[in-house]
């Protein structure tokens, strides 16, 4: 029984052999779980990032106006969109209760975006893809990604942010 | 199979039952690298 | 020996100070499940966009209230009555320094009430896991240690319990698996509650304006050491549970003693250090870390998971083949006591833990697969599996024992007892299973509005995804029905029950 002792040789029953054969498949699907994320650095296409640093929220600021200034083609609902050289590095600023700039990008191009927040914790979620990340005030959070389908997305902030956090969405041009 | 017949042991069903539990294991896992593989290139 | 009564159906000496507060800690627990499960339905109603009952502010504030009384206080309130139940019960055992005990329950009750206070006057909108910069006020974070510190208290009581029982040799040999199990339950606890110490002790000093604010990514760190170890605090104590009500329910005995203990050990040993799987799409950590943080040490105590998976019903069947149900390799499961709510609870808590909760777990904590999975609803749904349909219908489970044994009355509406499970179960399997659906498709979680309503761009949803949340939505009502029907059983219980005499 489960709420008596055991016997006194619990330590030596030996283990039926059905359940051994479990234990070793289990076991060896462990260690395969285990390998695949160094495995799949290396084979495969979608990692997260380790290029990340710390950086003070004023300069990054600084960083996305001047990247700003620097790209701006126009602008949508009040919200500068700007169009940067393929390979070039890429800002994303999450505020309470906005993602700025909208981006212009190629497809098939790569580029380096640096992701972060001003003030409180964001999430980055590229809608309909689906992938996400954490924007944390003070660090800059650097992906090399390369958008395969041109289309239009929508950045959905995914970490709640304040009492405005639904309204917090931002745009993505592929082309 | 040595104790295989012994009553005190006799476990088949659970067996089966966690075999399912395994090939839903591997199938959604292996589902997922494959929506993952979908996205755009990252890292 | 006058404090101690021997239980008639077990045959436990039950000493009279013990069944006291694992009455009033069981009690507490079951009113923070009916304040959590109506907030639940609030939030799953408010979630359906087509239903949409609350407004903006107050469903982000009941959120932050739901996860609070559900996963620390009607969880770890529990978790204690199981503490005194494993160590005074089950070893027959006086229950070393009462006053303790009170002390726990005392600073739980009064640190559960500030923080519960303070989120519904609007001080503490900040989500359960109060990631700074957001701010509370200081009382909300006071709250929160006062709670930790008594949940400490009742860990020790749990110790000194253990020691009392082996000095006063109550018992013959080593301790009964299920002791075991809660003894790891508290030695996690231990550890979990230290680092719960380090995060909130300097958030608290920095939202009373006294010391400057932790970095943010370092907050996000210890909070998910403390966060997530708990987590396996309910893992412990649910696995535990699950032996119990296998013996209760059909007479089960554990196929492998040593087997279960080792597995019990890897939680120990392993599970703490795998809390970074919260941290996966952050920056702060490098690529090397994460996959050896989350590789190794997190599938070790999967590992555990899935040998508990195969010992608990292999136990079950082994009893109900003895019991004469030998035919093929199912008549055990055919001829298994279902009308039972303690056996129901089992059987579809293994099922919504492991199949739904553990499949899942170890999918989105994959480092690369967790980019699909990060803060989309398919982390609720996730842990809905979890510690809903997992951990929670366990505790329902055996409160079908612990009303007879420890409040000594016959389980009143015993129809209803019979079918609670199957909604509750069902129903939260459902639940999460769309919740999953829906988050694959990037809907976010902890989102009031997901259209973009009052965004300057919109959102356009699938179809099938409008359907999916009308499917989270009547799940969700299904299982809070499922709750509400335990609470009802579990009070009328109480008040009409029939008194056991003994
Ligand atoms: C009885 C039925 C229940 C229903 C219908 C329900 C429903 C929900 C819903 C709709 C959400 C919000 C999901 C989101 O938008 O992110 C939620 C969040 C949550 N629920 Fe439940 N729930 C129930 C029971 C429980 C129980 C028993 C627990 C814990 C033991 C629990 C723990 C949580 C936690 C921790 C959160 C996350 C809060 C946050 O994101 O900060 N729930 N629940
Ligand atoms: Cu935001
Ligand atoms: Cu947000």
């Amino acid at each position: 029984m489960s709420v008596t002792p055991p016997d006194k040789h619990w330590w030596d029953t030996p283990i039926h052999t059905k359940e051994k054969i479990w234990l070793m498949t289990a076991f060896v699907w462990s260690i395969v779980l285990t390998v695949a994320m160094p495995a799949l650095h290396i084979v495969g296409e979608q990692n997260t990032s380790s290029q990340y640093s710390r950086i003070s929220n004023q300069d990054f600021d600084t960083l996305t106006d001047r990247f700003i200034e620097a790209n701006k083609i126009g602008e949508e609902k009040g919200v500068p969109i700007v169009e940067p050289k393929p390979g070039s590095d890429v800002y994303i600023r999450g505020k309470q209760f906005g993602w700025d700039p909208i981006l212009k990008l190629k497809a098939g191009q790569s580029y380096k975006l640096h992701l972060s927040s001003v003030d409180v914790n964001h999430g980055f979620s590229v809608f309909p893809i689906n992938m996400n990340f954490q924007a944390v005030p003070s660090w800059d959070n650097l992906l090399t990604v390369t958008p395969t389908k041109a289309g239009m997305y929508t950045i959905i902030c995914n970490e709640f942010c304040g009492i405005g956090h639904h309204a917090m969405i931002g745009k993505i041009y592929v082309e | 199979m040595a104790n295989d017949h012994n009553p005190d042991h006799e476990a088949h069903g659970t067996f089966v039952l966690i075999m399912i539990f395994f090939a839903t294991f591997l199938i959604y896992y292996l589902l997922n690298w494959k929506f993952l593989g979908e996205v755009w290139k990252t890292g | 020996m006058s404090k101690f009564r021997t239980c008639p159906t077990t045959g436990f000496k039950i000493h009279a100070p013990a069944e006291t507060l694992i009455q009033i800690n069981a009690v507490t627990a079951i009113v923070f499940l009916l304040v959590g499960g109506i907030l639940g339905l609030l939030m799953v109603l408010t979630r359906w966009q087509a239903v949409h009952i609350l407004d903006a502010e107050w469903f982000y504030r009941l959120l932050t209230l739901h996860g609070i009384a559900m996963l620390v206080a009607w969880i770890i309130f529990f978790e204690m009555a199981i503490l005194y139940f494993a160590s005074a019960v089950v070893l027959s055992s006086r229950l070393a320094a009462p006053w303790a005990g009170w002390l726990q329950y005392l600073l739980m009750l009064v640190g559960a009430a500030i923080v519960a206070v303070q989120v519904l006057l609007g001080n503490a909108d900040v989500m359960f896991t109060s990631y700074v910069p957001l701010k509370a006020s200081h009382w909300y974070y006071l709250g929160i240690i006062l709670f930790a510190v008594g949940a400490i208290v009742g860990c020790v009581v749990f110790f000194a319990t253990l020691v009392v029982a082996k000095h006063e040799k109550t018992y013959q040999g080593s301790i009964p698996l299920v002791t075991f199990g809660a003894m790891a339950a508290a030695i996690i606890a231990i550890g979990t509650l230290a680092h719960g110490a380090i995060t909130f002790i300097p958030t608290w000093l920095w939202a009373a304006g006294l010391i400057p604010m932790m970095d943010p990514e370092v907050y996000r760190l210890l909070f998910w050491g403390f966060g997530h170890s708990s987590q396996q605090i309910n893992v412990c104590a649910m696995v535990a549970v699950w032996y119990t009500l296998g013996t209760l329910t059909v007479g089960s005995k554990p196929v492998n003693e040593k087997v279960s203990r080792v597995a019990f050990g890897f939680y120990i040993l392993f599970i703490n250090i795998a809390s970074e799987h919260h941290l996966l799409v952050d920056p702060g950590l490098s690529a090397a870390h994460k996959s050896w943080n989350t590789g190794y040490f997190m599938h070790l105590a999967v590992l555990a998971s899935m040998i508990h998976a195969y010992s608990v019903p292999a136990a079950v069947e082994v009893a109900l083949r003895k019991k004469g149900y030998t035919k093929g390799t199912f008549e055990w499961l055919k001829k298994a006591p279902w009308g039972n709510p303690g056996f129901s609870s089992l059987a579809l808590s293994l099922v919504g833990f492991g199949f739904l909760g553990g499949i899942t777990g170890v999918v989105y904590g994959t480092e690369q697969l967790n980019i699909i999975a990060h803060n989309t609803l398919r982390i609720p749904g996730h842990f809905h599996a979890t510690v809903v349909a997992g951990t929670t219908l366990a505790f329902m489970g055996i409160t079908y024992y612990v009303l007879p044994l420890i409040f000594r009355r016959e389980v009143a509406f015993p129809g209803i007892a019979k079918l609670q499970p199957y909604f509750f179960g069902i129903g939260m399997m459902v639940f999460s299973t769309a919740m999953m659906f829906a988050g694959g498709f990037g809907v976010s979680r902890r989102q009031w509005d997901m259209t973009g309503v009052e965004a300057p761009f919109q959102v356009n949803f699938d179809a099938i995804v409008d359907l999916t949340m009308a499917v989270v939505g009547i799940s969700g009502v299904v299982a809070v029905l499922g709750g509400v029907m335990y609470v009802l059983v579990a009070v009328g219980t109480l008040l009409i029950g029939k008194k056991i005499n003994a």
